[in-house]
């Protein structure tokens, strides 16, 4: 018990210090502009009104958010180990009770807090601007949020992970690739599946089992289109889903990080 | 951090303000804008920064068309079946659950839903759970929304695109089926008549709003359907057959069609029979026209054009 209390402390002040980082390097105003720019482009519809438009508005808007909130978790979580190591700030780390791992997951935790601050400022703008224009978003928005977080802790799981192997552009690269690509990868597997020889085919099967489907956390197409809330079933086993890739990912990189000379 | 929270907060209430003050301002303006003279669309396409403009504005037209298909299907995400798909009859495939087609909605049997359906779905929990959490319906025997919500985007997708045909005729269509919108369908198309003279596809909806009008709420527009469709089939004429593409060819048989039912409805035998004949010349299989002659007592053999009987008519065989 002890050693867990621990190890929760120790991921908490990891976690603690790299949000602590990135606010004194003011990343954090990268999601503030952002936002000022959200604003700005719900001011320009604004302008025209936008009775008859309640489906558009709400597609675009949680388009862009969801786009924002990728886009920021992967650049949180792409600088993390890497600058650690070439500032050396990694040495005195480490020369504590920390062991590698705890280095990955806290960095991981910290990524994951930082990105869903980016999210959830994202999310409270888009949110407000709609209720502003009168249009209600339904329970089934705060499944859509929940996923949106599930989604991003595989996100900086897997960019953590890269960024030991890769250089900070190449994981940053890579890792958008995966993530944004994602509904564009999973959509051409099940169009190639029934039209090529068995081999290929069984490669498919194992590329899309063993990438992370990010488009199952995408619920904004629902709530733009105003569907009912999915079952829970559903969100418990994506929530399953998550757990299973974030860890798969947190593992391959600590493997590497542990035989990596520093 | 205190920065970022006490100026976030400052800027959000700042654009919510402006925001406020610029909708209290500026009127909406949704109403059907002149189109532009064809000096003016030279004008445009001679200018290179109005050329690049029209780039982004051509995609933005098309972006908002696909963005009105999977409105009217609840989100439902549909693509064109593979050739493999096409042979194998287990595949899903798109269909009405009625004649649809007449209020706008395009046919789509060769198309089925991007989310695999249960029974071709080799994915086992995965493909349930993205049939969750994706907009995912059977769509084998489907209706549309109401178009109701999706018509400010035809008038976005015309703005952004005053060329993009397919917005002024299916966005009028579907103007038309809403109650007491008769008007603003036709001054919706005849913006794009302005914007596009020289479109067949533009006639033929022409030709369809007023016979609709006419059929159903009892306006005598038999005249100008038949005008509209004459048009038409005139401009089609004029063109090389061979550059005309599958949209435009069913707009011509459509004009060629509702020319010979409008004169039929207009109580004009003599031209409804010439219409018949002059379009079987260009479509020797049209059922309409067919039917028509077999109507009045001429029918002609499976096969045979209206050629003959014309030029026996005129005089000239």
């Amino acid at each position: 018990m002890n050693i867990f209390l621990f190890k929760l402390t120790v991921w908490g002040a990891l976690a603690y210090t790299a949000v602590l980082e990135s606010i004194r390097r003011k990343d954090l105003w990268v999601a503030a502009i952002l936002a000022v720019v959200m604003i700005g482009a719900a001011s320009v519809i604004g302008h025209f009104g936008v009775r008859g438009l309640e489906m558009f508005l709400k597609d675009v808007t949680l388009t862009v958010v969801n786009i924002l909130s990728v886009i920021l978790a992967v650049l949180f979580a792409a600088r993390q180990m890497p600058e650690e190591i070439s500032r050396r700030t990694i040495y005195p780390l480490l020369a504590r009770p920390v062991t590698r791992f705890d280095l990955i997951f806290g960095k991981f935790l910290g990524a994951l807090t930082l990105s869903t601050i980016s999210l959830l400022t994202f999310t409270v703008i888009g949110w407000g601007a709609l209720l502003y224009f009168g249009l209600g978003v339904g329970a089934i928005f705060w499944q859509y949020l929940l996923l949106r977080f599930f989604s991003l802790a595989i996100i900086c799981a897997l960019t953590i992970a890269l960024s030991l192997f890769l250089t900070p552009q190449a994981t940053a690269t890579m890792a958008l690739l995966l993530a944004i690509g994602s509904s564009t990868f999973s959509t051409a597997v099940t169009m190639l599946h029934g039209s090529v020889g068995s081999a290929v085919r069984k490669g498919l099967e194992v590329a899309y089992f063993t990438l992370p489907q990010l488009d199952l956390f995408d619920l904004s197409k629902k709530v733009s289109y105003g569907w009912k809330p999915i079952s829970g079933t559903t969100v418990l086993l994506l929530l399953i889903y998550a757990v299973v890739h974030s860890a798969i990912f947190l593992m391959v990189g600590a493997i590497r990080f542990r035989r990596q000379a520093l | 951090m205190r920065m970022f929270v006490v100026v976030l907060p400052l800027l959000i209430t700042g654009g919510l303000l402006l925001n406020h003050r610029l909708a209290q301002i500026v009127k909406p303006d949704l109403a059907a804008p002149v189109g532009m003279t064809k000096a003016q669309q030279t004008k445009l396409e001679e200018v290179a920064a109005a050329s690049l403009f029209g780039q982004f504005r051509s995609n933005m037209a098309d972006f908002l068309w696909m963005k009105v298909d999977k409105y009217l299907h609840s989100g439902v995400d549909l693509r064109g079946l593979t050739e493999e798909e096409k042979r194998h009859q287990q595949t899903q495939r798109i269909g009405h659950a009625g004649d649809e087609s007449e209020k706008g909605h395009r046919q789509h049997a060769t198309e089925t839903t991007i989310v695999l359906a249960k029974e071709n779905d080799w994915r086992g929990v995965l493909g349930d759970i993205e049939r969750d959490v994706k907009p995912y319906l059977d769509m084998r025997n489907h209706s549309h929304r109401d178009p109701k919500e999706a018509l400010p985007l035809f008038r976005l997708m015309t703005w952004s695109n005053p060329h993009f045909i397919p917005g002024y005729a299916v966005g009028a269509m579907m103007i038309a089926h809403q109650e007491k919108a008769f008007d603003e369908a036709i001054r919706f198309i005849r913006e794009g008549e302005i914007n596009n003279p020289e479109s067949i596809e533009i006639q033929s909806t022409f030709s369809y709003l007023y016979m609709r009008a006419s059929y159903f709420n009892g306006k005598d527009n038999y005249a100008e359907a038949v005008r509209h469709a004459e048009r038409g089939i005139h401009i089609a004429r004029a063109r090389d057959p061979e550059t005309l593409i599958a949209d435009e060819r069913e707009a011509w048989q459509e004009c060629v069609r509702r020319r010979v039912i409008g004169y039929r409805e207009m109580k004009q035998p003599y031209k409804a029979r010439q219409a018949a004949l002059e379009g079987l010349t260009d479509f020797p299989e049209d059922v309409t026209c067919r039917k028509y002659l077999e109507s009045v007592g001429e029918p002609l053999p499976k096969g045979t054009s209206g050629v003959t009987l014309l030029k026996t008519q005129n005089g000239t065989d």
